[in-house]
């Protein structure tokens, strides 16, 4: 695999996720497009990427002071269950089928984010942190 | 309010469990449906999207679907690169960083679709 493509794919994703705008959500697309592999690779991997950067910002967020562990109970306990799910049926459909449910996932943020009024809760979340 | 919290994060589950993707519709909910406090909805979102990756990538991993070598790499450049986009933040309209990727976003997808 080409080293410098990956170099090249993995810092412009850190520069966006720097700035607030989803890194993930591009780099799946980046890694199947350029690099060739298959859909389920990149999701995997790209999730596997995330949790130490996660862990990361989780951290600065807790020294802030800005989680509420009360909201998150709940929907931690949905959420493990649907991921489970979720990775299931990713794991079982045709790699060329969940590429394009992936594509119709991407084509409904960039027209949200296109269209949307509300860039400052973003930029307030930046600002928050530094 | 803990019945919708439930749903809202099933949904959430699913989308990172199918997609591979972070919180992108949480974070909205949280704000729009569970009223939570902006300022506590982004890392409160983190903090769920952890143990929902953790879930997520065990799956994959047991499905040969997690290229360790790749990601190792991916990580390091991730974290070069964030620290430049940090910086670079200052200096540049969020405006236009916001169409920019939203652009890049619908580009990408419909190579995704048609592909």
């Amino acid at each position: 695999m080409d080293t410098i493509l990956i170099v090249g794919i993995s810092v412009a994703m850190g520069i966006l996720l720097g700035m607030g705008v989803g890194g993930g959500k591009l780099l799946i697309p980046a890694l199947v497009l350029i690099i060739g592999i298959s859909q389920q690779t990149a999701q995997g991997t790209t999730l596997a990427v995330f949790l130490p950067i996660s862990l990361i910002a989780i951290y600065t967020h807790i020294r802030e002071k800005n989680i509420s562990y009360k909201v998150a109970l709940y929907l931690i306990a949905g959420s493990v269950v649907g991921a489970f799910i979720g990775a299931q049926v990713a794991a079982s459909l045709d790699t060329d089928y969940l590429r394009k449910i992936y594509g119709g996932f991407m084509l409904a943020i960039g027209f949200y984010e296109m269209f949307s009024k509300d860039p400052k809760t973003r930029y307030r979340a930046h600002e928050n942190k530094s | 309010m803990k019945i919708y919290s439930v749903i809202i994060g099933f949904l959430t589950g699913i989308i990172n469990g199918l997609l591979g993707v972070g919180g992108t519709v949480l974070v909205p909910a949280m704000i729009y449906i569970l009223h939570t406090e902006r300022r506590l909805a982004h890392g409160t979102a983190l903090l769920i999207i952890f143990p929902t990756s953790v879930v997520s990538t065990f799956v994959y991993l047991q499905n040969g679907h997690v290229d360790l070598q790749l990601a190792w790499k991916l990580a390091i450049g991730g974290v070069v690169g964030s620290y430049i986009g940090a910086k670079a933040l200052r200096k540049i309209s969020m405006v236009w960083v916001k169409r920019i990727f939203a652009i890049v976003m619908i580009v990408a997808g419909i190579r995704m679709v048609i592909g």
